[in-house]
């Protein structure tokens, strides 16, 4: 897992969003300190000892050491990805939320703009947004994207993901960071996502509850209990529970069974209105993947795509086309979704 | 005390069998205290303590009172049948009918939930739970009772007919108007339209299964009138769908 891409990361950001929204790309420090300076809007992925040596400026950052750079998925410790919002329309805005203030989130969006959140894995606010955020004012109105900021898989008994306000350098682990991006009346912004993963043509399976766990479960309308049966049926939990939100297909990742209690844990909440099925398999991610690239000439203004995509499907040198962000530990397209690639293009009328 | 309650009475209009035992007035925190329960001939809340007596109690949020916030502190006899009364509330939503009716209305004409909180003084986690609690079909702003209002028209019918407050004016919209029934058809699925745009997909799958426990006529039409404010906001992103819809 660390392979460190030097070539990725050496070339300086040439122009770099400077005429409009662009792809980001692996940077070195230097460039990424430069490229600060000049006082352009910044979206920031980096580990967490890149992102404490950056200057003061406009920039929002998360923790992750994992992307899909310019020559393909690499794990870097000094590597930062970095995506440019260039300033089209009114200055674009960053702040902290904490849990009492985040539900306002999409209510604070700019009239016509979108909204980059980065919240750090692990804390309250991670849990209490997957649960609450499909009932957030103006939720689904207005373009709240972004993702989950988490840490090096070696480091998760000693280390913890956190976002950092880049105006005043102060880092959190507790509150989301977010910049909002006013667009010119002209243009739009849009959020999409590319879930390679389909409902399989097995069980239906509904929870009594919503949560990030498990136990009770109905399996085709009949009462088991999850943890069993997912024993029970060998089921590769590396493929996640998918549901159908009226043509969307929104995964929830397997965190892990404890058959001691006889419990299922996810990534995300299962609701308990939705049904789900476990996913069919992806024979060939890579392969899969390219086929679903959408339109090359489509401008893609940010992308993330989750870590659990990189890890199982072996994404470490592989490209995934034009698409490329941090690899994350949930991504947010308006709300928590996983194993899922999301990407905000900005569309002229 | 005694003229007190009796301007009360008449202010919250607290009808019998009820009536307010107490009153505390905090002038620091400019904050009004009242409590309501059923007066019976022998003592307050009535009864001989037995199980059949059983109290129940509750605090709810009231309209204000000129500048002063209004909490009622009901400790009814369970099983009390009582009228409809603006001071009564739903311990769901925590606000009194007179208070709910008030959010209601403001939401009903699309009033940011921060606008709401300005203008009613209401802290925005109360006002969170509250929208839970009509999202989740759980309790109904308890509008049933209130003035009569013209036949087969609720409060969001007439928020619909309104002028428009936080979509914005767009006389030119190709979009159906908010009482189109087209939008009702969307929600419950009755529509074959393919929807490609992923909030849309979102919206319309969390509102399918609110109306499936959302049984309040004026909570629906409510629900309705979001998503038509919705789509006129993103009417540039929904051209595919928008021509499906024009078709019906």
């Amino acid at each position: 897992m660390n392979s460190h891409n030097s070539a990725a990361i050496s070339a300086l950001p040439d122009r770099l969003g400077e005429d409009g929204f662009g792809a980001g790309r692996l940077m070195s420090p230097d460039s990424v300190a430069q490229l600060i300076r000049s006082g352009r809007f910044l979206s920031i992925a980096a580990d967490e000892s890149q992102l404490r040596r950056l200057p003061r400026g406009n920039w929002i950052g998360g923790t992750i050491p994992y992307f899909m750079g310019q020559d393909g998925g690499v794990s870097s410790r000094d590597a930062l990805f970095v995506t440019v919002f260039p300033m089209l329309a009114a200055r674009p805005s960053i702040r902290f939320y904490d849990a009492a203030e985040l539900p306002r989130v999409c209510a604070d969006a700019p009239e016509n703009g979108f909204s980059l959140v980065i919240i750090p894995a692990f804390s309250a606010l991670h849990s209490r947004f997957a649960h609450d955020a499909p009932g957030y004012d103006d939720m689904y109105v207005k373009p709240l994207v972004g993702w989950i900021a988490g840490i090096h898989l070696d480091d998760l008994a000693t280390a913890r993901p956190a976002v950092v306000n880049g105006t005043t350098l102060e880092a959190d682990c507790e509150r989301a960071i977010v910049m909002h991006v006013d667009l010119p009346p002209s243009l739009h912004a849009r959020i999409d996502i590319i879930n390679l993963f389909r409902q399989g043509s097995g069980d239906r399976i509904r929870f009594p509850a919503t949560g990030f766990s498990a136990d009770r479960c109905l399996i085709n309308g009949q009462p088991a209990n999850f943890a069993e049966y997912v024993v029970a049926r060998g089921i590769d939990t590396r493929l996640p529970l998918v549901a159908d939100y009226s043509g969307a297909l929104v995964n929830v990742s397997f965190k892990g069974v404890d058959r001691e209690r006889r419990r299922v844990d996810f990534y995300a909440p299962v609701f308990d209105e939705i049904e789900y099925r476990v996913a069919a398999e992806v024979p060939d991610y890579v392969r899969a993947f390219q086929s679903a690239m959408p339109d090359a000439e489509r401008p893609v203004a940010f992308c993330c795509n989750c870590i659990l995509n990189y890890l199982y499907s072996e994404l470490e040198g592989k490209q995934t086309g034009h698409m490329r962000g941090p690899m994350t530990f949930g991504e947010v397209a308006y709300q928590l979704v996983n194993q899922t690639l999301v990407y905000l293009s900005i569309d002229a009328d | 005390m005694a003229l007190e309650r009796e301007l009360l009475n008449k202010l919250l209009q607290v009808a019998a069998p009820c009536a307010i035992s107490d009153i505390r007035v905090d002038e620091q925190r400019r904050r009004v205290d009242v409590w309501i329960g059923v007066r019976t001939p022998r003592s307050w809340f009535g009864g001989n303590g037995g199980a059949a007596d059983a109290i129940r109690e509750a605090e709810w949020r009231h309209v204000n009172l000129g500048g002063y916030h209004c909490y009622i502190h009901a400790r009814l006899p369970a099983g009390t049948e009582l009228a409809e009364q603006p001071w009564l509330g739903d311990d769901k939503l925590g606000f009194t009918r007179a208070k709910a009716k008030q959010i209601f209305a403001l939401m009903s004409e699309g009033v940011s939930y921060e606008g709401i909180c300005m203008l009613l003084d209401v802290p925005f986690n109360d006002l969170w739970k509250f929208k839970f609690a009509l999202d989740s079909g759980s309790a109904t702003p308890g509008l049933q009772g209130k003035p009569a209002r013209p036949r087969g028209q609720g409060a969001a019918e007439r928020a619909l007919a309104a002028a428009p407050s936080r979509a914005p004016a767009a006389p030119e919209t190709a979009v159906p108007d908010a009482t189109d029934p087209v939008w009702q058809e969307l929600v419950e699925g009755r529509l074959p339209v393919d929807i490609r745009v992923l909030s849309l997909q979102l919206l319309l799958t969390r509102m399918r299964s609110q109306f499936a426990t959302i049984h309040d006529k004026d909570v629906r039409l409510l629900k309705l009138r979001d998503l038509h404010r919705y789509v006129i906001r993103n009417e540039r992103v929904l051209d595919y769908e928008l021509s499906q819809l024009r078709r019906h």
